[in-house]
């Protein structure tokens, strides 16, 4: 659902705040040679992209949407604008608060592209580490 | 080969499902695709995993994601279907099947990686096919996938950073 008060990017957001953003096991491949985890870039293509406001959120609030087995990558504001992108809040219940959707600023609701998504998930970091 | 990607896709996923006002949940879609799915004949062996994980994304549970996506719709599925198939045929020697993973809101993407080279290709729920290429893992290129010589090329710069 678009946001309620439309595609307006929330200036409010510093470019150091901290977003959540919830991955799938769908979503997770696991490195044969390192055995570590990395997201599938798909984990950040969506129109509205859901993200949460980490100081906002309770972590075991937003695992309990999650299904078993996923994983919680942390950005920030300033990565998700550095890619053409804008963010606005979307915490209206019963969505947890600080819940967000980011969107393509030049054309908002639609996919977020390719190559922006990708370079999302190389700046996303796990918030548990490797 | 000079078809049109988007206008297969859907053409394939109509001409098997039905039109596509056909609710994708209504019980007559659903058995007819268990049907077509139960009778698929298969070009090779290389088209099996990825058609079979296609076939699986739609039966993920409405909400899958954890933010309320629901699975690809059953013509959106048969539309990957074909890609896959064709591309089974382009595909050169050695190039391993893609990856099947689903998109929010009902898409899918087929992946690559083979070397320092990866190939994205999104299927979004409106039939539109793109493709984005990733060389030691910063994207390179992205644009709309229209034409099978596109495809045909994509995967020719893809194996080339085999070995």
């Amino acid at each position: 659902m678009p946001p309620k008060g439309g595609w307006v990017d929330d200036v409010s957001l510093t470019a150091d705040t901290v977003l959540w953003r919830g991955v799938v096991p769908l979503w997770l491949h696991t490195d044969p040679l390192t055995g570590k985890q990395h997201a599938d870039s798909a984990a950040f293509k969506d129109g509205e992209l859901s993200v949460h406001i980490a100081s906002e959120t309770k972590l075991e609030d937003l695992q309990g949407l999650l299904p078993p087995g996923s994983r919680i990558a942390e950005l920030t504001v300033g990565d998700v604008r550095a890619e053409g992108c804008i963010i606005v809040r979307h915490g209206d219940p019963p969505d947890l608060p600080g819940h967000c959707v980011v969107g393509r600023a030049d054309q908002p609701g639609k996919y977020i592209g390719g190559g922006q998504a990708r370079r999302l998930r190389n700046k996303a970091k796990w918030i548990d580490g490797d | 080969m000079g078809a049109d990607i988007m206008t297969t896709v859907q053409e394939a996923a109509s001409a098997v499902t039905g039109p596509a006002a056909e609710p994708a949940t209504s019980g007559t879609a659903q058995r007819v695709a268990v049907q077509w799915s139960a009778s698929l004949p298969l070009h090779n062996m290389w088209e099996l995993g990825p058609i079979k994980t296609a076939i699986g994304l739609q039966h993920l549970q409405p909400g899958w994601d954890g933010y309320g996506s629901p699975p690809p719709s059953e013509n959106l599925v048969e539309g990957a279907i074909h890609l896959i198939r064709q591309i089974a045929i382009l595909a050169p020697g050695g190039l391993e099947p893609p990856n099947v993973v689903p998109l929010a809101r009902g898409g899918i993407q087929l992946e690559w990686h083979v070397g320092d080279r990866e190939l994205e290709i999104p299927i979004f729920p409106d039939g539109r096919v793109e493709f984005l290429t990733v060389q030691d893992g910063e994207p390179q290129a992205e644009n709309e996938l229209t034409t099978y010589r596109q495809m045909r090329n994509l995967l020719s710069w893809l194996m080339s950073g085999a070995g």
